[in-house]
């Protein structure tokens, strides 16, 4: 049953995703809002799995549960890392500065880890893991549709507060027009530590739902990291919706590709339609602009 | 410049210097410092014409270097073509390829252009990888022969110090030439502002493409003598923790001058190796201190050792006193 | 005296936005013309596509009786068209002379090696008075000083049609007096001006035709005189009067 195959593919595809578009909202949320590409993402994911994982070890926190913590934890270091590093290195005259010093930062984030945790592989296990359900004959993983699930109401929960919150209301004001909402009274600042914050808490929610099912390591952020600027690309830079979209779209080019080309060139396939999609958006909108 | 001044005194002394180095160094260890030194600083003036002359930051080149090696590996062991040669393979193949592959990505820019220069090395890496013939994940041993100039083969580590050194000058004058060329002024001013580049007649995207050429293609001759150093190459290098390795050097030195990314090689790769052997203890920190000063430059002196120079008094008096010298010894007017 | 510039029924839409709408006009061969009108009447959109930064959605350029409508941007500089930018862009890390260096090097002007276009810029710089500034870097002059290296890295392109958007705006009475002089010394040299400008004072000092856009639409065009007593631009620029 080939059609089967592709099914299952594509229900692994989306419970896959589903980390993919909460790294890749996280990203959005700094991308779009301070139109910085934070190269250190796929680390800040990676310090929230170790946190979880810690919460775990020393106090036997299951990691769905330890999700409010590490997101509120994730928040408090984003914003501090932003008030203390980026705010200093953002200039007017291009944004080189900041992408070479979250590069570094992310280098120094990952040393750190390897320096405390060493590059051993760290689990913290949940109540569901490997368990597993079956739907129709499908077989989906009980740690990943909970993941899933809690990707939903991350997704919900980050476009309703831009949507009728204050905040929301002043992170899409500065996404917008930053000088524009200065004028207005809004602190930009302050809004830059929320924004950065926020991502970072969203970053930490994909990172404890990954640990229910993963292990982390001090290089794990490498691959998500590239992997959320692809969900980012894909979806469109500043969509909430878009993100979450991307992400999903993202796991189940990968899956479907793994059945299609073979799961050891998945990633090539992956990355040359990134590529791609870049190029032609580009492309598409210099067209309309004339 | 056609006169012989201090300057040119100074930099003659230097080589000098550094030529008769390896008569008074004899540990294989610090010899190995100066090689790194040297090729380290090779990628980051080859990284500096495409990053730092025409402002299209790549982090990519680790991967354009990773392919001169491997080009270099299978010909050497499957073929028996010499590195000498397939350095001139490597320039032209790599060079090509990379900017016909880049070529449709020059429309893009900032972080975006980055993003696709990751992109293709991710690639590069899950291919050789799964790529029997090139040795899939092990990667490639280059053949362990007795010493020979045909394999560039040697126990010693004096004659890599060697072509290394007269790699660092080559490099160095092929980057003087261009920063002083038309093709220089080309990519500054593309590095500068793309409309203004327009405006004056500069044809972008021809300019990008030769930009690329070279700076892939000369990263890739580094690539073919890294690989004949080491001994072996293997997927590994295809991370863009590596490119960065390159890219380090050229903040420290100051982006877009010449003589900054050298200066920055040469006080990163020491300070690295050095912080490597006496930090051994724990693993990482090394690498935590390492990223740490770069962090603070970056946040401090965000236009790197150059970039705070040609702005500053010290440059003025040392030119005065330059040319002061000149006057007295060459009666100079 | 023959037209250099024709610009014929030129129309230019933004996703609906008419921007331009149809203005066509001429400019005379070795003369200065301005072009004024209100912030937004689509002034810089009309240069924009003169000078090949933006595809006309439809209309024609012709340049010495040559269709050059859509032509890339780059190639203008090689057929004698030179501009600057309203938003000033100069060459950040690279000295003033630099910045004209690389205008003279990709422009008409036959230069054998870098050395000859070296030459040539710092007699650009000596005939627009910036030659003392030569190795300062732009951002350590004032504006006065930032726009004229613009219309200095233009003019080093050896242009027939020099097209300025600008470049007194922000100058004091003096400093405009000074910038007029120096056009009406490039024009006595030969090149065709045209030139977008708020500064009324310098327009009818420099222009010998004057073309009046508001709303995207040409209104009405002749000699300074001509247009400032034109009841319809007084409208426009001072508003109705109460009858």
């Amino acid at each position: 049953m080939i059609s089967g195959f592709l099914i299952q593919a594509i229900i692994n595809g989306i419970m896959v995703g589903g980390i993919y578009a909460l790294v890749g909202m996280s990203l959005n949320m700094i991308f779009g809002v301070m139109k910085i590409v934070n190269f250190c993402q796929g680390e800040m994911l990676m310090v929230s799995m170790y946190v979880t994982y810690l919460l775990y070890e020393y106090l036997g926190l299951d990691p769905f549960i330890a999700i409010p913590i590490v997101a509120v934890v994730m928040f408090l270091f984003g914003a501090l890392i932003q008030t203390t590093l980026i705010t200093r290195s953002i200039k007017e005259d291009g944004d080189q500065n900041v992408l070479f010093l979250t590069c570094c930062l992310g280098i120094f984030l990952s040393n750190v880890a390897l320096m405390l945790f060493t590059s051993d592989y760290k689990t913290a296990d949940s109540m569901f893991a490997n368990q597993v359900v079956t739907v129709a004959g499908m077989n989906i993983s009980v740690p990943r549709l909970v993941g899933f699930f809690i990707l939903c109401v991350a997704t919900a929960l980050v476009f309703l507060m831009l949507k009728y919150t204050k905040l929301g209301k002043h992170i899409r004001a500065t996404s917008q027009n930053a000088i524009g909402a200065q004028v207005t009274g809004i602190k930009t600042k302050v809004v830059y530590a929320y924004t950065y914050g926020i991502g970072a808490a969203i970053a930490g929610i994909a990172g404890a739902c990954l640990m229910s099912y993963y292990y982390v390591f001090p290089s794990v952020g490498n691959t998500y990291g590239t992997r959320s600027f692809i969900v980012v690309t894909m979806g469109g830079l500043g969509s909430t919706i878009g993100a979450c979209l991307g992400g999903l779209g993202l796991g189940v080019m990968e899956t479907v590709g793994s059945t299609l080309v073979g799961a050891a060139f998945k990633d090539t396939l992956v990355f040359l339609v990134f590529i791609l999609i870049l190029v032609l958006k580009e492309n598409i909108n210099r067209k309309k602009r004339g | 410049m056609k006169h012989l001044s201090i300057r040119h005194i100074l930099i003659a002394l230097l080589i000098i210097v550094l030529a008769i180095v390896p008569a008074f160094v004899t540990t294989t260890y610090v010899m190995g410092i100066f090689v790194t030194t040297f090729y380290v600083g090779c990628c980051t003036l080859a990284w500096s014409i495409l990053g730092g002359l025409t402002g299209q930051i790549s982090l990519g080149h680790a991967g354009f270097m990773g392919l001169g090696s491997y080009i270099s590996a299978i010909l050497l062991n499957n073929m028996g073509i010499s590195p000498w040669i397939s350095m001139i393979i490597a320039f032209v193949f790599v060079g090509l390829l990379t900017a016909v592959l880049l070529s449709p990505c020059f429309v893009l820019t900032g972080p975006y252009f980055t993003l696709v220069t990751i992109a293709f090395t991710e690639a590069f890496r899950n291919l050789f990888t799964n790529w029997e013939y090139a040795g899939s994940g092990q990667g490639i041993l280059v053949p362990i022969d007795n010493d020979s100039i045909f394999s560039m083969r040697w126990i010693s580590k004096v004659p890599y110090y060697y072509i290394a050194l007269i790699m660092v000058i080559v490099f160095y004058l092929i980057l003087r030439i261009i920063d002083r060329s038309k093709l220089g002024y080309a990519f500054k001013t593309i590095r500068e502002d793309e409309d203004t580049a327009h405006a004056v007649g500069i044809n972008s995207f021809k300019y990008k493409f030769i930009a690329t050429f070279l700076s892939a293609g000369l990263i890739a001759v580094v690539g073919v003598f890294y690989v004949n150093y080491i001994g072996y190459i293997n997927p590994d290098i295809f991370k863009n923790a590596n490119s960065l390795d390159y890219v380090m050097p050229a903040i420290i030195g100051g982006i877009g001058s010449i003589v900054g990314p050298l200066l920055g090689a040469g006080i990163l790769t020491p300070l690295s190796e050095w912080l490597n052997a006496a930090l051994s203890q724990i693993a990482g920190l090394n690498l935590v201190v390492y990223a740490a000063i770069v962090i603070v430059v970056i946040l401090f002196q965000p236009n790197g050792i150059m970039g705070w120079f040609t702005h500053s008094k010290l440059r003025k008096k040392i030119n005065n006193s330059f040319d002061n010298i000149d006057r007295k010894l060459f009666k100079k007017e | 005296m023959s037209n250099i510039l024709e610009i014929q029924n030129l129309t230019k839409n933004f996703r609906g936005l008419k921007a331009v709408n149809n203005v066509s006009f001429t400019v005379e061969e070795g003369c200065i013309t301005g072009m004024i009108g209100s912030n937004g009447a689509g002034k810089t959109t009309v240069f924009n596509m003169i000078s090949g930064v933006l595809v006309p959605s439809d209309g024609k350029i012709i340049y010495k009786g040559q269709d050059i409508t859509g032509t890339k941007a780059h190639k203008y500089s090689g057929m004698g068209i030179a501009r600057t930018f309203q938003i000033m862009k100069p060459l950040r890390n690279m000295t003033v002379l630099e910045n004209v260096i690389s205008g003279a090097m990709f422009g008409r002007k036959v230069l054998k090696n870098a050395k000859e276009a070296r030459e040539y810029a710092e007699e650009i710089l000596q005939f627009t008075g910036m030659y003392e500034k030569k190795d300062l870097y732009p951002m350590d002059m004032g504006t006065p000083f930032k726009k004229r290296l613009e219309v200095a890295r233009a003019l080093a392109t050896d242009p027939d049609l020099l097209l300025l958007d600008e470049v007194m705006a922000g100058l004091n009475p003096t400093e405009t007096d000074e910038a007029v002089e120096l056009f009406r010394k490039i024009n006595d040299q030969g090149t065709t001006i045209l030139l977008i400008e708020h500064v009324m004072r310098a327009v009818t000092n420099l222009c010998k035709k004057v073309v009046v856009m508001h709303h995207g639409e040409k209104i009405t065009e002749g000699t300074p005189e001509e247009v400032m007593n034109d009841p319809y631009v007084i409208e426009i620029y001072l508003g109705k009067e109460d009858d």
